[in-house]
């Protein structure tokens, strides 16, 4: 479902030269994985994330949602992605029900099939009791969950979720990584960056492990295990932040 | 697998950005910061400035009161007499310059200093007067009521004269309680019931040059002012809100990671924020009216005529094109910006910025004309003055509308390069100079942005350098030398500069594929013909303009062609002919053409490239504007076709050297073609033959030129490359 191939990002910088953000990413998603990308802040995650989603023009390589390449058909990635990110908002003066019904809108899906999607989304994130409710009344957790739901308003068989649980407290993650392990199983391929790396263990089936815009090491967790050395991510984070991309190799 | 919505449909294209420009109305619509500048500010200002217009108008009265008004004729012996007559009915009279008398006066009549001036009407231009006496009928002066007067006097004053006009009224009616006077005498003489003539008083305004106020800023220029202020206020909130104020709640990610072209997310809260600036403009002007109408200003604000339903009306189409304008810069900018307050820091130099000839323009006697016809702001405001004062002329509304609408175009064109740019959306890697970074791969062509860009650049500059050879160039070989400069500067210099800052290659638009002889014969037959048509639209669009040569304009053309003739042929050609057509077309057909081409089709491409070619050649600020605009915009469609069929710049050159030189070259041979019995300088129709022959020619050139180029190179949209 995602293909990313060899994918790069370059930005020039102010005194002439260029930062690599990206240097050659490879992975592949299939329908009903939950692939982690994990990292530390600048690792490049959210760079790749808008590369997938054909926000940001490769340097070079690329990306296929469906076989649809993104810097080539950016709209028909888009119709088929969910994106949630952590700093992602709301529109403050409208209701969650006006803007999931906005957002359908403008994915193209008929107003009566929105509205039974919203209505089952409520249910399942428990947006009922504040659906008519200006969103700038509600609380993080609230809005989050608002968040993710105007992502599936359209149905996408892809997500990509950027740090879904940032600055939320103990319950309102639960009920966002609960989902995400639901969404595993209707068979969507989903992209997970994330810090709680507890919960990626438990809701991702494979990982990638990112390290100034490389993944070092590749696989699920097994895999991970025998390329790292280390038995938890917790562990493979603390010594991929030391020994950086040298990580691969440590296990040798 | 999940299947979300098909978006192929072009109407549900449409029906999906009216829905999202609808919501981002909605959202703004909600946001009580809005409402306040929307309702509140001109439901408070408006009568807030009424209360301060008139302390003003009453601070005003009060000043003239306490002042003199000095009146004066330009004969001693007439001077006494008119002392005396005022004297008699009461009026408060002292010589001019008797200081000791004034301070002593202290009566709450004004008092009126008479004294001899020699010339008074330029004494009332330069506001030495307030009025002036003119004896035109002179009968012998008397006051004896046994003998008939019959004087006739003419009362001078300035009708945009607030105080001359006060003069006028006062005096006047002292001059009619001395009729009264002299009329009772008189017919208590005579005995007899019928009336008898004393003196008869004409008002007489004298037209200033310039029809400005006398006061430090212009009354009627700050009404259109005022619009423009409220309207830009109106418009400021939403275009933060919906750009920066969007990237910093981070709503603006989701919205761009919608399958929605980003062109469409910036077309939506373009509307929006235009939508916003007009209802706020709309609810201005209408508090305005009201409170104008309530107050009783008319008058006081815009002369006789009061405030018209034309005027309100002209003034809100013209806030309509500044919106317009407005809202693309104001995008433009909050686009650019990362947060709210990093917007708001923009803005207020753009604001001060614009201000600046908004200030100027509340001058008094400034006159709509030369560079600030052209510049931002300031037209706006002087045309809003000028068409409440019912004063607008034809060409001035003409320029400031096309020059806004260039301005609106380019700021539009930056908007859509800046919104939604990797370097502005994601900023943490690079700056927004990016977006101004030459491209690595040389360009083909041009795109619509920088072409408009270069248009709305050319169009301040053009007239600015027509202003300063008017001044420069004071014979007709200075002219042409500053002429073929400008031509050079504008239409070669602007362009190839945007060239170099692009890395547009401008070789590909003069490249020209192999191609018969017949390709620049039909050219050349075109250009020696076309004039015909050219002509004749001239003459229609007079005929129905209702407006003709007058002997003024037909001495001024001899004039010029008498002059003309003093020079070399072959210079005048060089300059008149040669240069404009190898530059006019460079721009307009090597230039803007394939630009245009990239993003229209090629019908469209013509039609505006040959109104753009239309519209400069109406700068000229000559009686004849609205004609030459036609006449040339035809010439323009006829260069755009011929681009068109042979894809080069070179067989349009041609033609339009030869359409110029055909102007230019029967000046030199008049007294042949007289001979011959053509006249150069005849203002009417040609000969029935005369036209049917330039047709069958014009005819003939087209054919040929269809047949010539029967396989176009690269028929196609590529065709525009010119390769």
């Amino acid at each position: 479902m995602i293909d990313v191939r060899e994918l790069s990002k370059r930005f020039p910088t102010p005194g002439g030269g260029e930062l690599t953000a990206v240097d050659s990413v490879s992975f592949t998603v299939n329908s009903g994985d939950v692939y982690g990308l994990l990292g530390s802040n600048g690792a490049g995650k959210t760079t790749t994330l808008r590369m997938i989603l054909g926000l940001l023009k490769p340097t070079s390589g690329w990306a296929t949602i469906d076989g649809y390449r993104s810097d080539e058909y950016p709209e028909e990635v888009k119709r088929r992605v969910g994106l949630v990110s952590a700093n992602a908002g709301l529109y403050q003066y409208l209701s969650p029900r006006e803007m999931l019904l906005f957002f359908a809108d403008l994915y193209g899906v008929p107003v009566e099939t929105a509205q039974a999607e919203f209505e089952r989304l409520s249910q399942l994130l428990g947006l009922t009791e504040f659906a008519d409710r200006a969103c700038s009344t509600l609380s993080t957790g609230q809005r989050q969950r608002v968040n993710l739901a105007r992502a599936l308003i359209h149905s996408p068989p892809v997500m990509l979720l950027d740090e879904p649980t940032l600055g939320l407290d103990v319950l309102g993650t639960q009920v966002i990584t609960e989902f995400i392990a639901h969404l595993r199983h209707t068979g969507k391929a989903v992209i997970l960056c994330t810090h709680h790396l507890d919960e990626a263990e438990r809701i991702c089936n494979r990982f990638g492990l990112m390290h100034r815009g490389q993944i070092v090491a590749e696989g699920d967790l097994a895999a991970l295990r025998e390329q790292t050395g280390c038995r938890t991510l917790i562990e493979m984070f603390i010594k991929l932040s030391v020994r950086g991309a040298a990580l691969a190799g440590a296990a040798g | 697998m999940d299947t979300p919505g098909d978006l192929s449909s072009a109407n549900d294209r449409l029906l999906r950005l009216g829905r999202l420009i609808l919501k981002e109305l909605r959202e703004i619509l909600r946001d009580r910061r809005t409402i306040v500048t929307l309702v509140l500010m001109p439901l408070l200002m408006y009568p807030l400035l009424s209360v301060a217009f008139k302390q003003f108008f009453v601070s005003q009265l009060n000043a003239v009161k306490t002042t003199r008004y000095r009146l004066a004729l330009d004969d001693d012996t007439r001077g006494h007499y008119f002392r005396e007559l005022f004297r008699g009915v009461g009026m408060p009279v002292i010589d001019a310059g008797d200081d000791q008398a004034a301070a002593e006066y202290h009566g709450k009549s004004p008092l009126v200093e008479m004294g001899l001036q020699r010339n008074l009407a330029d004494q009332l231009l330069n506001y030495d007067l307030h009025v002036a006496l003119k004896v035109t009928a002179p009968a012998e002066i008397h006051a004896d009521p046994q003998r008939n007067l019959a004087l006739k006097v003419e009362l001078l004053y300035r009708e945009d004269w607030g105080a001359s006009r006060e003069a006028a009224v006062y005096v006047e009616k002292y001059l009619a309680m001395a009729n009264e006077k002299f009329l009772e005498a008189r017919l208590k003489v005579l005995r007899v019931s019928q009336p008898a003539a004393a003196i008869q008083v004409v008002r007489q305004p004298v037209e200033g040059e310039h029809s400005g106020e006398s006061g430090a800023v212009s009354i009627t220029a700050i009404i259109p002012f005022i619009l423009i202020l409220m309207t830009v206020t109106g418009a400021v909130y939403p275009a933060i809100d919906l750009t920066a104020g969007e990237r910093e709640r981070g709503t603006l990610e989701v919205l761009v990671a919608a399958p929605i072209p980003r062109m469409g997310v910036l077309l939506a809260k373009y509307v929006a924020v235009l939508t916003v600036a007009l209802l706020t403009a709309t609810a201005n002007l209408l508090t305005m009216t009201v409170t104008v109408v309530v107050g009783g200003f008319g008058k006081m604000l815009f002369g006789e005529t009061g405030m018209s339903a034309g005027g309100i009306a002209a003034v809100f189409a013209l806030l309509l094109l500044f919106a317009a304008f407005f809202s693309a810069v104001l995008l433009a900018v909050t686009s650019t910006a990362r947060s709210f307050k990093e917007a708001q820091a923009y803005l207020i130099p753009l604001m001060l910025v614009s201000l600046a000839p908004g200030i100027l323009s509340l001058m008094p006697d400034v006159e709509l004309s030369g560079l600030l016809l052209v510049t931002p702001l300031a037209n706006i405001v002087l045309l809003g003055r000028d068409l409440l004062k019912m004063e607008a002329s034809p060409f001035a509304t003409l320029i400031v509308v096309a020059s806004t609408l260039l301005y609106a175009g380019a700021a539009i064109g930056i908007a859509a390069r800046v919104f939604g740019a990797e370097s502005v959306l994601y900023s943490s890697q690079s700056g927004w100079s990016d977006l101004f970074r030459r491209p690595r791969v040389p360009q083909t062509t041009p795109t619509v942005t920088a072409a408009t860009f270069c248009l709305a650049c050319m169009l301040p500059a053009y007239i600015l350098l027509f202003s300063l050879m008017s001044t420069w160039a004071t014979d007709l070989m200075q002219q042409q030398i500053a002429g073929v400069l400008m031509t050079v500067a504008v239409f070669g210099g602007i362009p190839a500069l945007a060239c170099q800052m692009r890395g547009v290659r401008i070789a590909p638009a003069f490249r020209m594929p192999p191609r018969p002889l017949g390709v620049f014969l039909s050219a050349m037959i075109l250009g020696g013909t076309f004039w015909v048509f050219s002509y004749e639209a001239v003459q229609i669009m007079q005929y129905l303009r209702g407006a003709s040569f007058d002997d003024q304009s037909l001495e001024a053309l001899r004039e010029f062609s008498g002059k003309l003739k003093q020079l070399p042929l072959p210079l005048t050609l060089c300059t008149m002919a040669l240069v404009p057509a190898v530059f006019e077309e460079s721009f307009f057909r090597g230039y803007l053409f394939p630009a245009l081409h990239t993003k229209t089709t090629t019908a469209t491409t013509i039609v505006v490239s040959a109104i753009a070619f239309g519209l400069f050649h109406a700068i000229n600020p000559s009686p004849l504007a609205p004609e030459r605009v036609v006449s040339t915009t035809l010439v323009g469609l006829l260069l755009g076709w011929v681009r068109w069929r042979t894809g080069s710049t070179l067989p349009g050159i041609l033609l339009h050297a030869v359409n110029n030189a055909l102007v230019f070259v029967p000046v030199y041979f008049e007294q042949q073609l007289a001979d011959l019995g053509i006249g150069t300088m005849h203002a009417q129709h040609l000969p029935v033959n005369w036209i049917v022959g330039g047709s069958v020619c014009v005819a003939i050139g087209v054919v040929g030129m269809i047949w010539a180029t029967h396989q176009p190179p690269n028929r196609t949209k590529v065709a525009s490359s010119g390769a």
